[in-house]
């Protein structure tokens, strides 16, 4: 029987020849990856768990990006012992505050390569897939026995396969395509699956826009995301991979759990209305909801190019007068490009505030938490009750971020002028 | 391995951020996340939840952040056992690795009120609804995952590895 991607991605990385869903392997993973949040319990589970060292420390990508910057005396002197913890491990893929989002550091610095195999210690580490690989979250106690013996037992998923035919059509982008997905599978039905992403629709995405669709394979209960490596990748890659890599294909014959097909052209602007990334709408139905808040950023949205595309629907207008804007860049090369090209001074001038690069507020621990009743429109992946404080949260697009910053209420940015 | 006592029944979906909210998770003494557990899902449950309590859930239990205070949350405020129709993965994976044991029964929560007492017996894969006597099979964990938590977590497991 042929074996589709995340088969032999796990087979590559283990002891095994060939591999099957539900067989519980161990892995050598290519990178392991940790936030702020979940080193510093790692380092505790190391510890507790018997290791000393880090089993190879020249793999392991750590950045701080949560807690940015602190807004706690106990968070900073976490972070001030994590620091002095990862030079004594001689860690040296550490990204301090200020430098972004892991997973957007990872991809932006040629980490994460076709045909590899990611773990980190974050949800969202789904990501990565978007590069032909597999690359799964995990916790604090995975992690301590991840980097303490450099292996982990992942189990092998069955896989679904996501076809999107035709393009997107202007007005949508990949975010809108992955609410599409997240409304048709849902928050369970794909728990525990790998999905494979295929068809013209998906071929058409730029790196950025496959990184927001694979970021959301979490939010569908996913393992991992895969988006099979092309001339967009090779592209996006030249020039920035940090070492070869080996792409792959799945066999004409892997067996799939399912096909779900759907047609790119009749995307239309989605939001996931409050409080389940699954309950999602159209823009069209929302219409005339009150913004409170908007805000730009996150995992799923925070790329420059995300950000760029916000700007270019709100061009040379303000936000509404009791709307609160808040952009946070994904990583410092993303806050850098916005000042080479004006958009920092143009999110300034049209009255929101632009914030430290980082997770920013999605978080719920700081850096623009919503008040009791108030209504946020924003581009992050994760809509849970109270998560962002008391308030309700719709997903959406930047371009229907942008569109609802205007006018202070959901607005389809196909109206936009 | 059995575990039988009261249950606390909860819905389809409750995610991590509902077990255990963002802003506790800095908390040095991991035995307060405990008193914190479930609050974002119903503010009066760190309350009535007592030791030796089962929590019987929908699907999806678990689903959002990788945070490990979730499962811990549930194990220091005593809770027993997990049953849910279905879980996250990442949160699937953190039981283990807390000792926090779990089961996954079909439409259990259409079987069970709150307050009623039930079992699980994780090696014979059976669920119990002790008052009724009502029986229904559980998924049984692969043995070297169930040796995990039978040691009481991958802390413990390993300790007694290296002995």
């Amino acid at each position: 029987m042929g074996q589709t991607i995340a088969q032999k991605v796990i087979a590559d990385h283990s002891d095994a020849t060939d591999v099957d869903p539900g067989d519980l392997v161990d892995v050598t993973p290519d990178w392991i990856l940790a936030n702020d949040l979940s080193m510093y319990r790692g380092m505790e589970r190391m510890d507790d768990l018997g290791y000393g060292r880090i089993a190879d420390p020249d793999r392991a990508i750590i950045a701080f990006d949560h807690h940015v910057p602190s807004s706690d005396p106990t968070i900073t002197t976490h972070m001030n012992e994590m620091r002095k913890w990862l030079t004594e491990q001689n860690v040296e893929h550490f990204y301090d505050s200020g430098e972004g989002i892991l997973h957007n550091i990872v991809a932006e610095n040629g980490y994460a390569l076709p045909g590899q195999l990611i773990i980190g210690s974050d949800s969202h580490t789904t990501t990565h897939g978007a590069f032909g690989m597999l690359s799964t979250g995990i916790s604090h106690t995975d992690l301590g026995q991840a980097l303490g013996s450099g292996e982990l037992w992942l189990k092998v998923p069955e896989t679904r396969r996501v076809v999107v035919d035709e393009e997107l059509p202007d007005g949508t982008s990949a975010k809108d395509l992955g609410l599409a997905i997240m409304g048709e599978l849902t928050a369970s039905k794909a728990i525990y699956d790998t999905i494979e992403y295929y068809g013209a629709g998906i071929e058409a995405l730029q790196m950025h826009e496959r990184q927001t669709l694979t970021n959301f394979a979490v939010e569908l209960g996913a393992q991992a995301g895969i988006i099979p490596a092309d001339d967009v990748t090779e592209s996006y890659l030249k020039g920035r991979a940090r070492e070869s890599y080996e792409p792959v294909e799945a066999d004409e014959d892997a067996e799939y759990t399912a096909t779900h097909e759907l047609e790119g052209g009749d995307i239309e602007p989605l939001v996931a209305m409050p409080s389940a990334v699954d309950n999602v709408g159209t823009v069209a139905e929302n219409v005339g909801t009150t913004v409170d808040q908007v805000f730009v950023g996150t995992c799923n949205n925070g790329r420059f190019e995300d950000i760029q595309a916000f700007a270019d629907v709100l061009g040379n207008d303000s936000v509404a007068k009791h709307t609160k804007l808040i952009v946070v860049p994904g990583s410092k090369q993303a806050y850098k490009r916005m000042n080479e090209e004006g958009i920092t001074n143009q999110i300034m001038d049209a009255g929101g505030v632009v914030n430290a690069p980082g997770c920013g507020p999605c978080f719920g621990a700081h850096g623009g938490l919503l008040g009791e009743g108030d209504t946020c429109v924003g581009t992050m992946n994760r809509n849970f009750p109270g998560r962002m404080g008391p308030g309700e949260i719709y997903i959406s697009s930047p371009e229907t971020a942008a569109a609802s910053a205007m006018y202070g209420e959901i607005t389809d940015p196909r109206e936009v002028v | 391995m059995r575990i039988e006592g009261p249950a606390h029944v909860i819905g389809d979906a409750v995610d991590t951020d509902q077990i255990i909210p963002g802003k506790y998770l800095h908390l040095d003494d991991k035995s307060d996340f405990g008193d914190h557990v479930l609050e974002g899902y119903d503010p009066g449950l760190p309350n009535r939840i007592e030791t030796g309590d089962v929590i019987v859930a929908g699907e999806n239990l678990g689903l959002g952040s990788s945070r490990e205070a979730a499962p811990l949350a549930l194990k220091y405020a005593g809770v027993g056992a997990v049953i849910a129709e279905s879980f996250s993965r990442i949160f699937y994976r953190n039981c283990i690795n807390v000792g926090l044991p779990l089961a996954e029964v079909d439409d259990v929560t259409s079987y069970v009120d709150d307050g009623d007492v039930v079992a699980v017996d994780l090696t014979e894969g059976e669920f119990t609804h002790v008052d009724s006597g009502t029986t229904l099979p559980s998924e049984t964990l692969p043995p070297n995952l169930q040796e995990i938590l039978d040691a009481g977590g991958l802390v413990e497991y390993r300790k007694q590895q290296i002995e």
